[in-house]
């Protein structure tokens, strides 16, 4: 009689459908097989000892993803068929979406090939499967918030060079630097920089804004797709969560390379959010929070409670944490300054804040806000009536490693820009800051072939040397960059505003 | 610590090196406490400028839209190269100067603090 067949619990299952398909290999070595997970030093006893954070299997995940799909794609229908671009708090918002498509999007995609290397570089098969999913995870953020923005796309600037200016325009090569880095290091230091440093480390301070932004701001589409990832991050944190811990019960060896990575991605990562920041003081007409209280929720406790935490394993907190909370009351604004004069060669606008928002400002950001960064708008405020708006027409010195040019000041004074130089193989490399400055001594080998813009652009290899030449070789128009009142995104505003604030006019006679 | 490689040996020419400018030099300069320009400058320019024309023709221009640079005597300046005390001969040239490939300058002028006297 034949027996009915048993059916596999979901741990037994889990078993057999990942670690159970691994094998030991004996035609080639297992070191010939997995030729790069030993040559950054970690030590590895016993890749079983490995947790998984979570329990998917393959079958469980796609159906799990398909169903989040549908649901996703059904509201950006809506999005699109009830103009929902109309919603929005005020067309100056719209910067911070085009903020997100050219910076952070393309490190979703960046995301997507390293975790595929990660999930084919590690010789344990629990954290190959976590790297695999989340490869894919990655890959799908990024299709679909190309697919949410590309309604956007249809009415606003700024938005359609995206994959091209990733690669080309000076400030995306801030983000873009931060992810290159961390992919051209071995595949532990990899996952410690994206997993643990920024995904669970510093998540809160780019998820929060961006997602809570949008919806405080009626951007269906960014709300939708932001609350689609959701679940996929929660996952990815855990990722990061276990990888420090395996790493640190493995050996003790590894203790002292872990360190070092977390205070080099600790001040890489800082540096990246201060464009977050910016962007959640500026360009949210409806403000969710100031940076500086969201430093100081999801770093000063958040983030030091979790380094309390994790100093029974030896770790500390991460070097210069101090000198980034030096900075709480000036980063942004030194920032929104930067790429207000620079506006003209982005695919950006930028504007002086409204007297409302620049009481918001005085009184999230007080004494020093008030004598240094008030009077400096309110001063190109009125160049701008007299229709002298101000621009920088030179070049500016940039950090050779976090690539944001030199605007920040010396942490005990705001007022002094902080360039510092270190000389390897004779030539002179400036950097913004002692964070930076150890993170190019450590390993200057690496950091001296850094494509630093404004060198390249000297250097003649970006199409010239004029603004006219370096925005033609970006394919931005004149017309896409530069200041907000005026341009042609503003101009459409205005139009959707007067059409809605009609009379809809005379009930037809029955 | 050096960077961990795979493989003999991991050499790479550094991307701004001077070769690479064709006789010209990169330099970096910023006048202190005229933070409405947020960030030092950067040039090309020829080893041989008189270090006077570059601050009269080239530097000085560059801050148009500040009210202190009409009033600026650069001899008053308080000079700093690579972070360290330095004083310029305005009628040398770079070179003469000893202002290298991306050599880092910096000027101070005392009394003229910027906008509002607050560094702006
Ligand atoms: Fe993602
Ligand atoms: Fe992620
Ligand atoms: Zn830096």
């Amino acid at each position: 009689m034949a027996e009915k067949p048993k059916r596999l619990n979901l741990n037994q299952k889990y078993q057999l459908m990942t670690r159970g398909l691994d094998w030991e290999t004996t035609y080639q070595s297992m070191d010939e097989v997995f030729p790069y997970d030993r040559y950054e030093g970690i030590k590895i006893k016993d890749w079983d000892k490995w947790q998984d954070p979570f329990r998917l299997t393959m079958d469980a995940y796609w159906k799990y993803q398909a169903e989040k799909e549908r649901k996703l794609y059904a509201i950006l229908d809506s999005v699109a068929q009830n103009n929902s671009q109309l919603n929005i708090s005020d067309g100056r918002y719209m910067n911070a979406v085009k903020i997100w498509m050219q910076g952070v999007t393309p490190l979703e995609y960046a995301a997507f090939r390293g975790f595929a290397m990660l999930g084919r570089g590690f010789r344990g098969a629990g954290a190959r499967v976590a790297c695999q999913f989340q490869s894919i995870d990655e890959m799908r953020h990024y299709q679909t918030q190309v697919h949410a923005f590309s309604h956007y796309n249809k009415y606003f600037n700024g938005f359609n060079q995206y994959s091209r200016i990733r690669d080309r325009a000076w400030y995306l090569s801030i983000p873009k630097s931060y992810f290159e880095d961390a992919v051209s290091a071995g595949p532990f230091e990899l996952i410690t920089a994206i997993s643990f440093s920024f995904e669970y480390v510093l998540t809160n301070l780019l998820f929060m804004p961006f997602v809570s932004g949008a919806a405080y701001n009626g951007d269906m589409a960014t709300t939708t797709f932001g609350f689609s990832a959701q679940s996929d991050e929660s996952r990815h944190m855990t990722l990061g969560l276990e990888i420090i811990k395996f790493m640190l019960e493995q050996h003790e060896d590894n203790l002292p390379i872990v360190q070092e990575w977390l205070d080099k991605w600790f001040w890489r990562g800082y540096r990246l959010l201060g464009l977050v920041g910016t962007m959640m003081d500026y360009m949210l007409p409806k403000k969710v929070m100031s940076w500086r209280q969201a430093w100081e929720i999801y770093w000063e406790d958040n983030g030091m409670a979790l380094f309390n935490d994790l100093a029974r394993y030896g770790l500390r907190p991460p070097k210069h944490h101090e000198a980034a909370t030096k900075e709480k009351y000036r980063i942004t604004h030194e920032f929104w300054s930067t790429i207000y004069q620079f506006s003209h060669a982005t695919a950006l606008y930028t504007w002086i804040p409204t007297t409302e928002e620049l009481d918001w400002l005085s009184a999230e950001y007080g004494e020093l806000f008030d004598t240094v960064y008030r009077p400096r708008y309110e001063y190109w405020q009125e160049l701008h009536e007299k229709g002298e708006r101000f621009f920088q027409k030179r070049l500016p010195v940039v950090c050779n490693v976090c690539q944001i040019p030199i605007f920040h000041t010396m942490p005990d004074d705001p007022l002094m820009n902080c360039c510092l130089v270190s000389e390897y193989k004779g030539t002179k490399h400036q950097m913004c800051s002692q964070g930076c400055l150890d993170i190019f001594n450590r390993e200057p080998e690496k950091y001296c072939q850094a494509y630093i813009p404004p060198q390249q652009i000297y250097q003649g290899n970006c199409g010239g040397a004029s603004l006219e030449d370096y925005r033609k070789w970006l394919h931005i128009k004149d017309e896409e960059t530069g200041e907000y009142y005026g341009s042609e995104d503003h101009v459409m505003w205005e139009q959707w505003q007067a059409q809605a604030a009609k009379p809809t006019g005379v009930a037809p006679a029955s | 610590m050096a960077v961990k490689f795979i493989g003999d040996s991991y050499d790479f020419p550094c991307a701004n090196r001077q070769e690479n400018y064709g006789g010209d030099m990169n330099i970096y300069i910023v006048w202190d406490h005229h933070l409405i320009y947020c960030a030092p400058n950067t040039y090309r320019l020829p080893p041989n400028m008189k270090f006077r024309d570059f601050l009269e023709q080239v530097f000085a221009p560059d801050y148009f839209q500040h009210p202190d640079v009409e009033k600026v005597d650069w001899e008053k300046g308080v000079w700093q190269m690579e972070n360290q005390p330095w004083q310029p001969d305005f009628d040398k040239t770079f070179a003469e100067n000893g202002i290298a490939h991306n050599s880092f300058i910096r000027v101070a002028t005392p009394g003229l603090e910027g906008l509002h006297g607050v560094g702006n």
